[in-house]
């Protein structure tokens, strides 16, 4: 095992100790600690044992298993690079929206003149 | 004073943390209408309290943006009080109001949009003046026509102007967003001469604003 292996394995604990935490203060609900601990377990296996991807590798023609990694989360990382660009702009939107409308609402009107 | 505007033209100032200047603003323009519409766009000081000497004050609970303020103050004065035109000035004296009166009789010559020009050799520092300049070349590169001084934010426009224009850009890039719209939807456009005027260098647009005023045109040119 390498030094690399046994980092890797210390960094997705550590993701997992943190999704904990979140599932404890209910930021994440029981499904989405679920599928994050079951996401960073896959990646303490594949980092473990890195000859279980060899097939799918060899069938994509990387030359290692670690070049298949590398793809694989400039891939993922790209999709949530892009998904959380789009939630965050589609938010603004929304909160732009919302604070012009308040503003509108409650608009200061002159004060009619009593003579 | 005499109210020279007419009372069809409203005069929209957005606001963003401007107590200091806002006074002086409201006062020099109150000379010329009382139709003065101030958006304060979440500010912290004390802009919302001395905004309540015009006429109509609008709060944004939270700072949009120079652009989302200028939105909402243009859908008050267009949808609710019926304007026929606005007027956009800034909140930091930097715009002149003696010159309200040459803006109106711009759109008393029936032009959609009025821009106010500065003098860019007079007063201008270097930095500003180079971004300007290049907003203004890459505009006529990109779409075709020369819009001046694209930055400055004293502007006059109808309501079919405002209609047209429908800018999305919540921040600064409002004016370049304009400036492209206007070419884009081929407004009838005139410029009158404004004064070089700065109060106060470390606000208004920066360099950094400036490139991502050049970012957007990039955005503006592939979605238009």
């Amino acid at each position: 095992m390498t030094i690399f292996q046994i980092l890797a394995a210390i960094f997705a604990l550590s993701m997992m100790y943190v999704v904990s935490i979140h599932g404890k203060k209910k930021t994440l609900s029981p499904t989405e600690v679920g599928f994050w601990l079951s996401l960073w377990t896959l990646f303490i296996v594949i980092a473990l044992f890195p000859n279980l991807l060899m097939g799918i590798s060899q069938a994509l023609l990387f030359n290692r298993v670690f070049d298949l990694l590398v793809v694989a989360a400039l891939m993922i990382l790209t999709i949530l690079v892009f998904a959380s660009y789009f939630r965050s702009r589609e938010s603004h939107k929304r909160v732009e929206r919302l604070v012009r409308q308040l503003a509108l609402d409650e608009k200061k009107m002159p004060r009619k003149s009593l003579s | 004073m005499a109210q020279t505007l007419s009372s069809d033209i409203y005069v929209i100032i957005p606001a963003y943390n401007e107590a200091n200047y806002l006074p002086t603003v409201l006062s020099k323009v109150a000379n010329y209408t009382r139709q003065i519409i101030v958006v304060d766009d979440g500010s912290s000081d004390a802009t919302n309290q001395v905004a309540s000497a015009a006429k109509y004050v609008v709060t944004h609970r939270l700072n949009l943006g120079k652009g989302a303020a200028l939105k909402t103050g243009c859908e008050l004065a267009f949808n609710q009080l019926n304007a026929r035109a606005v007027i956009l000035m800034d909140a930091d004296d930097q715009h002149n109001p003696q010159e309200l009166e040459s803006f109106q009789l711009a759109l008393n010559q029936n032009y959609e949009l009025v821009l106010g020009v500065r003098d860019l050799d007079v007063k201008m520092p270097w930095s500003k003046r180079q971004g300007n300049v290049m907003a203004s070349q890459l505009v006529k590169v990109l779409f075709g026509a020369y819009i001046p001084d694209i930055p400055s934010g004293y502007k006059a426009l109808t309501k079919k102007a405002y209609q047209q224009l429908d800018w999305t850009a919540t921040d600064y890039g409002v004016e370049l967003e304009i400036a492209v719209k206007t070419v884009k939807h081929q407004l009838r456009f005139c410029t009158v001469p404004i004064q070089t005027i700065y109060h106060d260098l470390s606000k208004g647009m920066t360099v950094l604003d400036t490139i991502a005023m050049l970012q957007q045109l990039v955005r503006l040119k592939l979605s238009l």
